[in-house]
């Protein structure tokens, strides 16, 4: 039996075995971070030219997943520095972000899933990018990648329990946020 | 106070107290995440037996949650930027 922990030697194509299931994940991910689609293309290919670069430290057998977002992660970081602006995933203070965020007045009530199911995949990226962005991918990472909690705290290089906390505040803006689309839906129905 | 549970001022849904509820909200999605201890995961499947406008909040927030997942994996990344992406790995792995 091959022994997974072996070091295969890193070839485009071992690489690409184990990076090509998590593209388009890792595309979704990149355009919460980067709310754009030109950028979150540069940032993927980035990411997978630096992953490659670096495949002799993911250690074989580990979580190529996690590893991956983590590069992700650190590729985002290093060209929102070049840009000259503050690095959005890593910049929240925790303390600041709970007293504004928690803020809000009343949650937004969880959506009806048969108004939900008329939303198009565009309403929905609209209402994600009006998230901050730290929160936005953490919502990403759970909720439709299905990544748990240490999965993303790995992936962000923060603690759970700021994982926990972004989670929970981000999908109450995101309720909050899909509200008005959903009332234009269903205005736009009743036409 | 956040109160997104419908439970009215009254404070009561049979014999449990709008507190116990308030709980049980909060930790609603952490349980269909699977991120809470097996104690608390007791404590709030047997609250969830007895309550059923709890039951009814889990069951609206299972069901969003599931057309969310779908809608946004809706995106896919572009099949031009994979092609060249699989390109420039093998251009990479070639200069090695």
């Amino acid at each position: 039996m091959a022994d997974v922990l072996t070091k295969a030697p890193a070839t485009a194509d071992a690489f690409e075995a184990l990076l090509e299931p998590q593209l388009d994940a890792l595309y979704r991910t990149a355009r919460r971070m980067t709310r754009n689609a030109d950028d979150a293309e540069d940032l993927v290919q980035d990411t997978a030219l630096r992953a490659f670069r670096a495949f002799h430290q993911f250690e074989r057998g580990t979580n190529f997943r996690a590893w991956i977002f983590r590069v992700l992660t650190t590729t985002f970081i290093n060209r929102q520095r070049a840009a000259g602006r503050q690095p959005a995933v890593e910049m929240v203070d925790e303390e600041r972000a709970a007293s504004v965020y928690d803020g809000i007045a009343d949650d937004a009530p969880t959506p009806e899933a048969a108004v939900l199911a008329r939303m198009t995949v565009d309403d929905i990226v609209r209402a994600m990018d009006s998230l901050p962005r730290e929160f936005a991918a953490v919502v990403q990472m759970s909720d439709a990648e299905g990544m748990d909690y240490q999965e993303i705290a790995d992936a962000l290089e923060i603690p759970i329990g700021t994982v926990r906390s972004r989670l929970h505040r981000g999908r109450r803006l995101l309720r909050k946020a899909l509200t008005p689309i959903l009332a234009q839906g269903v205005n736009h129905d009743e036409q | 106070m956040t109160n997104n549970n419908n439970h009215g001022a009254a404070g009561r849904c049979g014999d449990l107290t709008l507190e116990q509820c308030r709980e049980a909200i909060a930790r609603l999605d952490e349980y269909m995440d699977r991120e809470i201890t097996p104690d608390e995961r007791a404590r709030l499947e047997k609250h969830l037996r007895l309550c059923d406008h709890c039951t009814e909040e889990f069951d609206l927030r299972s069901r969003a949650q599931e057309i969310l997942r779908l809608k946004l994996c809706g995106e896919k990344c572009p099949e031009q930027l994979k092609a060249l992406i699989s390109e420039l790995l093998h251009e990479e792995g070639r200069d090695r």
